[in-house]
């Protein structure tokens, strides 16, 4: 289960494409592809690197004009979505 | 004695080789409109070995790995093709000489070679309708084949396997011997992705989701990361630069007047 306090990052075999605001990513191995809405692509944007969840938090609360609860709610959601399809790592 | 044709598809010239008689014969058959003589084929392709007349109901799934610019194709744990694609060569061995099989091999090879230069063959039908192309991706049973018979009296490159490429800096649809045998090409005007409905109607599908349902459509030819990263940045510019449509229609639809 991931938390805020977790560091992860994006595997490095993951090709993948802004289009708009919108984010379309290609897991090579099951050949599946998945689309993310404009807060999962922003927050994919923001992974190069190591990237400690928190700071993610920050940076949705600061784009969106959301409150915190709810940009660590989405975070939290879409990163956890992404570890289990295998996109990212915890550190 | 020349034991070779020259077959040029979508601009791809590739020359095939082989030793027997037959086998140059029925890919002269199959190949017909797309025979080109060629100064400099951009791959050699070696077919090894007689072909047997058997016919292929389906398919055993084909495992295909890349190491760096070789990539084999295996089939039940035995080996079926390789090709060098920096030298620009295939073969496909003797294991692999049913009628079925070969055909396919030689498919999946121009594909890997398309891919690399950048296109690819998609699941779509594709018609040309005066100078206009029109590309209508979509998974089996969405009514690419419907669409086609609906075409009757303009140019169906294909009911179910397109080629893309980049030609002139238009994206253009191609005619290929694989579901039909047309050798017209022509720019893209839209891409429309055929969906069931009680009428006709069209709407404007965005751009993530346009590409979306082209990725999903896209015929690959291995898992490889760059491959897919040149499939994905080709795709993602025809879907930033043409425009795109969901087309609802049932059998008894009109779709040619209301065509955008």
């Amino acid at each position: 289960m991931i938390s805020v306090k977790d560091v992860v990052r994006r595997k490095e075999d993951i090709p993948w494409r802004m289009i708009e605001d919108e984010a379309v990513l290609v897991e090579v191995k099951k050949g599946e592809v998945i689309h993310c809405n404009p807060v999962g692509a922003f927050i994919w944007g923001r992974l190069e690197g190591t990237k400690q969840v928190s700071a993610l938090v920050t940076d949705v609360v600061e784009n969106f004009e959301v409150d915190e609860e709810t940009a660590s709610k989405d975070t939290l959601e879409f990163i956890g979505a992404m570890e289990k399809k295998g996109l990212l790592v915890k550190e | 004695m020349n034991q070779s044709i020259d077959v040029r598809i979508a601009g791809i010239g590739f020359r095939v080789n082989s030793p027997e008689q037959s086998v140059r014969a029925k890919l002269a058959h199959d190949f017909r409109p797309f025979l080109h003589p060629l100064a400099e084929p951009l791959f050699n392709l070696e077919i090894l070995g007689p072909m047997n007349e058997r016919e292929i109901d389906s398919f055993p799934p084909v495992r295909v790995d890349r190491r760096g610019e070789s990539v084999s194709f295996e089939m039940e744990g035995t080996a079926m093709a390789d090709v060098d694609l920096r030298r620009g060569r295939a073969r496909i061995l003797a294991s692999a000489m049913e009628k079925g099989y070969a055909e396919a091999f030689i498919r999946s090879v121009f594909n890997l070679f398309l891919h690399q230069r950048g296109g690819f063959l998609i699941h779509a039908c594709s018609v040309v309708n005066g100078n206009r192309g029109y590309l209508f991706p979509g998974v089996s049973g969405c009514g690419k084949s419907t669409i086609a018979h609906m075409s009757a009296g303009k140019n169906v490159l294909s009911d179910e396997l397109s080629c893309v490429i980049r030609e002139k800096g238009d994206y253009t649809v191609c005619g290929t011997p694989w579901r039909g045998n047309s050798m017209k090409r022509a720019k893209i005007r839209a891409i429309v992705f055929p969906k069931r409905g009680r009428r006709i109607r069209f709407s404007r599908a965005g751009k993530g989701e346009c590409l979306d349902q082209l990725v999903s459509t896209v015929v690959y030819p291995c898992n490889d990361t760059q491959l897919f990263g040149n499939m994905l940045s080709f795709a993602g510019r025809m879907a930033e630069t043409i425009p795109s449509y969901n087309m609802y229609f049932n059998l008894s639809s009109d779709i040619w007047r209301r065509m955008p």
